[in-house]
């Protein structure tokens, strides 16, 4: 059988066609690292605004209001978690607070220390400020942040309000 | 025209190939958006049940603050719209366990508390006796329904136990014209709460006695000549209220207070004084609440 090659428009049609692949994979090859850095930003910022100020809020609520230490960069107050994440109770009902739970802002990194924990844990990273102001038995926890991520930055507060019910 | 039988359609394959690529791309972009989608909507969720189970918690705590004997709980309750509640009620010792699941889609959140319902700890009217109460050196005399005091008593008469923490004591008592009454609350042998009514010094007095001290915590001004006199005092935490015949007159928080013990009555002026009821309520407190 005569073989012959493609005819101009052929290889036009081709060429065409195969540049709109290569484009096309190249673009999702972009659009997919677009993604898993927005991702990766999203994370980071969901972690400052919402996962960690919620966590420290829950674990305020669960303490008393005559064992809270607030402050600027560092604040503390009595948890009565153990261990294993269950609330110790007395025989008389009450919390039995297992010591004091510390948060710390140390060069943009907050820390947290557990009771039982002799080096603290980081929590997150991204601040600049912390801070946690009593008014009227409530108390208001306040987070700074300053994130410049690869595909978005953000500058500015976190704040929550909790109330310590124990 | 004379292509090649194998090469015939190339371009078509091609714009097949380029068509299906695209069309996974479509479908990685909307599986993308709805894993966006299904994100948000579980924080969504996450909240509601987080609410619904502290709201039933909430609900529970409004229902035994009414009816103390309170123990059914509820299944799908909806306190928040478009969630469920589950709440179960555990007894443990004389405490209650409110423990409740909140539903919101498939997303599930609990909370808890322990709580210490309300209760009579003690009731007398004195129709059949006085045998609760201790009166040092002689026996309790109840007559026609009234518990006879001061007829040969060394100091006061008491009742209850040493180990009662937060409650509300009733008394009805008839005094003697120009004379007075000390009713005591939370008597331990380091001291206790005792409130005197002198109408001889036309007031009325919350006063701490500890360790051989006496000190004034409140006073106001009364004197009111009737006989029949209705006191109650509530002492709760460090929180002590003293109301007479239906109207708060003394409030107290204590900083450091005393913690626990019974009550007592101190005729004044060694006059015989008539005790026609005496009611003791444990109050309702709520002793913990968490997340687990």
């Amino acid at each position: 059988m005569k073989r012959r090659g493609l005819t101009l428009v052929e290889m036009m049609v081709s060429l065409a066609l195969s540049f709109t692949l290569l484009v096309a994979m190249l673009g999702t090859l972009q659009v997919g690292q677009r993604y898993f850095l927005g991702a990766l930003d999203a994370l980071a910022l969901s972690d400052c605004q919402y996962r960690v100020p919620r966590e420290i809020v829950q674990k305020l609520m669960a303490s008393t209001a005559t064992q809270v230490t607030p402050g600027n960069s560092t604040f503390s107050f009595a948890t009565a978690f153990n261990q294993q994440n269950q609330f110790q109770v007395t025989p008389e009902g009450l919390p039995d607070w297992q010591g004091k739970t510390t948060y710390r802002l140390e060069q943009g990194r907050l820390t947290r220390q557990e009771p039982w924990e002799k080096v603290p844990r980081t929590l997150t990273r991204n601040l600049t400020g912390l801070t946690l102001k009593p008014n009227n038995g409530s108390f208001l926890l306040t987070l700074n942040v300053e994130y410049d991520g690869y595909t978005r930055d953000f500058r500015g507060e976190v704040s929550m309000w909790a109330t310590p019910v124990n | 025209m004379g292509h090649p039988r194998k090469l015939k359609g190339y371009a078509l394959l091609m714009a097949i190939g380029l068509i299906a690529v695209l069309f996974l791309l479509g479908l990685a972009l909307v599986h993308f958006m709805t894993a966006q989608h299904s994100l948000l909507r579980k924080a969504e969720d996450t909240a509601l049940a987080r609410e619904a189970s502290r709201a039933g918690v909430d609900y529970a705590i409004a229902q035994l603050r009414g009816d103390p004997s309170w123990r059914k709980g509820f299944s799908n309750l909806s306190p928040v719209p478009a969630t469920a509640a589950n709440l179960t009620v555990q007894v443990q010792g004389d405490k209650l366990k409110l423990l409740c699941q909140g539903q919101a889609n498939q997303t599930t959140a609990f909370y808890a508390a322990l709580v210490q319902p309300g209760s009579i700890l003690l009731h007398n009217d004195f129709s059949r006796g006085a045998s609760e109460w201790a009166q040092p050196g002689s026996l309790p005399i109840a007559l026609l329904g009234f518990y006879l005091l001061n007829l040969s008593l060394d100091g006061e008469a008491s009742a209850g136990d040493p180990l009662w923490t937060d409650y509300e004591a009733e008394f009805e008592v008839l005094l003697p014209q120009a004379t007075g009454i000390g009713l005591v609350v939370r008597e331990s042998p380091a001291g206790d709460y005792l409130v005197d009514y002198s109408l001889l010094r036309g007031s009325v007095q919350l006063v701490k006695e500890f360790n051989g001290t006496r000190q004034v915590l409140a006073e106001a001004r009364r004197r009111d000549l009737q006989l029949p006199h209705n006191f109650k005092i509530r002492a709760d935490q460090a929180d002590l209220t003293v109301s007479l015949d239906g109207e708060k007159v003394l409030t107290f928080h204590d900083p450091e207070p005393l913690k626990n013990g019974r009550i007592a009555i101190r005729p004044l002026l060694n006059l015989v004084t008539l005790v026609d009821e005496v009611t003791v309520r444990q109050t309702f407190r709520v002793t913990a609440q968490w997340r687990p």
